[in-house]
């Protein structure tokens, strides 16, 4: 089954194109990871399909809905959202099961859920502790916990791995992966790590807004795709069956 | 929540009766007893100087619970929905458009109570009025909100002076509304504020959940489905109203409005719904307590309300502070 279908979508603010002509389509299950250089339009793109801009042209359907109509089983997460950080880690994730909890009260159950999934990303009880007492992995990782509270079936990550050492950034990518897996979810996430992208079914390679490349990771993770669209000369290290791209600096 | 916070919440709950008791016996005038205020509350025949006494004071003490109740809970509901922890409900020149236009109506000659209160009003309101334009004209975003609050306080503000010291001899008659205070609330206006307060509050509970989600950051309550800029305007709108029928009730009493939403959110926590209801507690004790101190500190005058609320909430909001450092 398609969850996530873009049909030629475009986005223009005053006569300027940010998106051009993006259309590809994901099955159930499937992560998407979505590479470009700063400003490409990563983050627009993303907007456009967790529904907070509207396309100027084209369409976003998940699960054969707008993305308006699909708030209950989609979790977004920006790359710097503007959290309160004097809210305490509960009340945070409490606040982010909005749509799929009861109209007024918190019920026993919702806080066990939440719970349920903190302990599956974070060791430390910091439920009681307010939020900018965290280390910026913490809090990527509570974030990341209250996205899956939510039991969406789309996930959306704005650079889930900025700013993170290697160990957070191992661990939240192979969790995305294995409960993607696990429970069907499709994942669509941003990032600059080109060797990461490798953990994605899909890689969606863009350039001035436009399409460069899309398909299997080995498909696009190529020296003369990635020397173009970044527009330097880049080292390519074989590592398994795959490759390691760095930029020759020295 | 941790047990010593319980224990906190039920001793609060329990001075609100202990205050009104106090409330209700200590002042000048004539000193009533608490045990003939305990016979009054159950009924039994008293002399009707005491009665009369009581009466008064049973008036003023409810407008110090509505202008608790109405200030915190404002105060809160602004602090979540523009985003700004230091955001009280003055800060969008609701109390500045009050004095703006009691001030004018006492230059032309308008005295009475009744009048004055529905000057204010209509001046606070129409504070709100301009907010709204300029928030609606340039997208409501919380900062531009903000800045055009307090742009309008000083206009107005500026304004004020210039009539106040056209005023003259007569600028004592409205500087006591000016500090702020219980003292001349009567029954009918009480009765008009207290109803406003009330609607107000009432859609602060309704959209309790929706205005939680905020502090997740626009993008991502954006996200789950809320309509963050609905939920801006209704918000702002109805914490001004409240505010507004309290600023011509008791005039702009200060302090409450920022210290009683943090007194609760440093109990309670950060969740919306919780921090709601607890705001209305600490607020009403805080405005209690508060008129019975202006009520004996100057005895047998009065302090104004204002004062007492900032050199009593002061310490107390920078002790909890300091205390709860770490849930903060």
């Amino acid at each position: 089954m398609k969850s996530v279908i873009l049909r030629d979508v475009s986005f223009s603010i005053k006569e300027k194109e940010i998106i051009k002509n993006i259309s590809f389509e994901l099955e159930e299950g499937e992560t998407l990871a979505i590479l470009g250089p700063n400003g490409v339009g990563k983050t627009t793109l993303l907007k456009i399909i967790a529904g907070l801009i509207k396309p100027t042209k084209g369409e976003v359907l998940l699960y054969n809905n707008s993305p308006e109509k699909s708030r209950k089983y989609i979790s977004y997460l920006p790359a710097n959202p503007n959290i309160d950080q004097y809210a305490n880690v509960e009340d945070i994730l409490l606040a982010m099961l909005y749509g799929k909890d009861k109209r007024f009260i918190v019920r026993n159950e919702d806080i066990n859920k939440i719970r349920n999934w903190y302990f599956k990303l974070l060791e430390r009880n910091y439920l009681k502790t307010s939020f900018n007492n965290l280390s910026s992995g913490e809090q990527r990782l509570v974030l990341l916990s209250g996205c899956f509270a939510r039991e969406p079936k789309i996930i959306l990550l704005d650079e889930p791995t900025a700013f993170l050492d290697i160990t957070n950034q191992a661990k939240i990518l192979k969790f995305i992966r294995d409960m993607s897996i696990k429970m069907n979810i499709t994942v669509i996430f941003t990032m600059h790590e080109i060797y990461y992208a490798n953990i994605a079914n899909k890689v969606l390679l863009m350039k001035d807004g436009r399409i460069k490349s899309y398909g299997k990771p080995s498909d696009v993770l190529k020296k003369e795709i990635i020397d173009d669209v970044y527009k330097i000369d880049v080292m390519e290290i074989p590592f398994d069956d795959k490759k390691m791209f760095f930029p020759s600096i020295f | 929540m941790k047990s010593i916070n319980k224990i906190l919440i039920f001793f609060l709950i329990l001075m609100l009766p202990v205050s009104f008791l106090l409330s209700l016996s200590i002042g000048p005038y004539n000193k009533v007893s608490i045990y003939q205020v305990i016979r009054f509350i159950l009924g039994k025949k008293l002399s009707s100087v005491y009665v009369d006494i009581i009466n008064y004071r049973l008036m003023r003490t409810v407008a110090a619970l509505v202008l608790g109740i109405g200030l915190s809970s404002s105060g809160l509901t602004l602090q979540y929905t523009l985003k700004n922890p230091l955001a009280d409900p003055y800060l969008l020149g609701i109390s500045s458009g009050a004095i703006f236009g009691v001030t004018i109506a006492i230059f032309f000659g308008y005295y009475s109570f009744y009048q004055l209160y529905v000057i204010a009003l209509l001046g606070a309101l129409s504070s709100l009025g301009f907010i709204l334009l300029i928030s609606t004209i340039f997208k409501s975003s919380s900062t531009t909100i903000i800045i055009a609050g307090i742009s309008l306080s000083y206009l107005l503000n500026g304004i004020t002076t210039i009539y106040m010291i056209r005023l003259g001899p007569k600028i004592p008659s409205i500087l006591f509304w000016l500090f702020g205070s219980v003292a001349f609330t009567t029954l009918n206006t009480l009765e008009k504020s207290s109803i406003l307060v009330i609607i107000s509050l009432f859609f602060m509970f309704y959209y309790w959940k929706a205005i939680n989600t905020l502090m997740l950051g626009e993008d991502v309550a954006k996200s789950l489905g809320v309509n963050v800029s609905y939920i801006r305007i209704i918000s702002v709108i109805f914490s001004s109203i409240s505010t507004a029928a309290l600023v011509a009730m008791a005039g702009p009493v200060g302090f409450i409005g920022l210290a009683a939403p943090w007194m609760a959110r440093l109990i309670v926590g950060s969740n919306f719904g919780k921090a709601l209801l607890m705001s209305l507690l600490t607020g009403s004790l805080l405005a209690i307590f508060s008129d019975i101190l202006a009520r004996l500190i100057i005895y047998p005058s009065e302090a104004p309300l204002t004062a007492i609320t900032s050199i009593f909430g002061a310490p107390v909001l920078i002790y909890l502070t300091l205390k709860y450092k770490g849930r903060l």
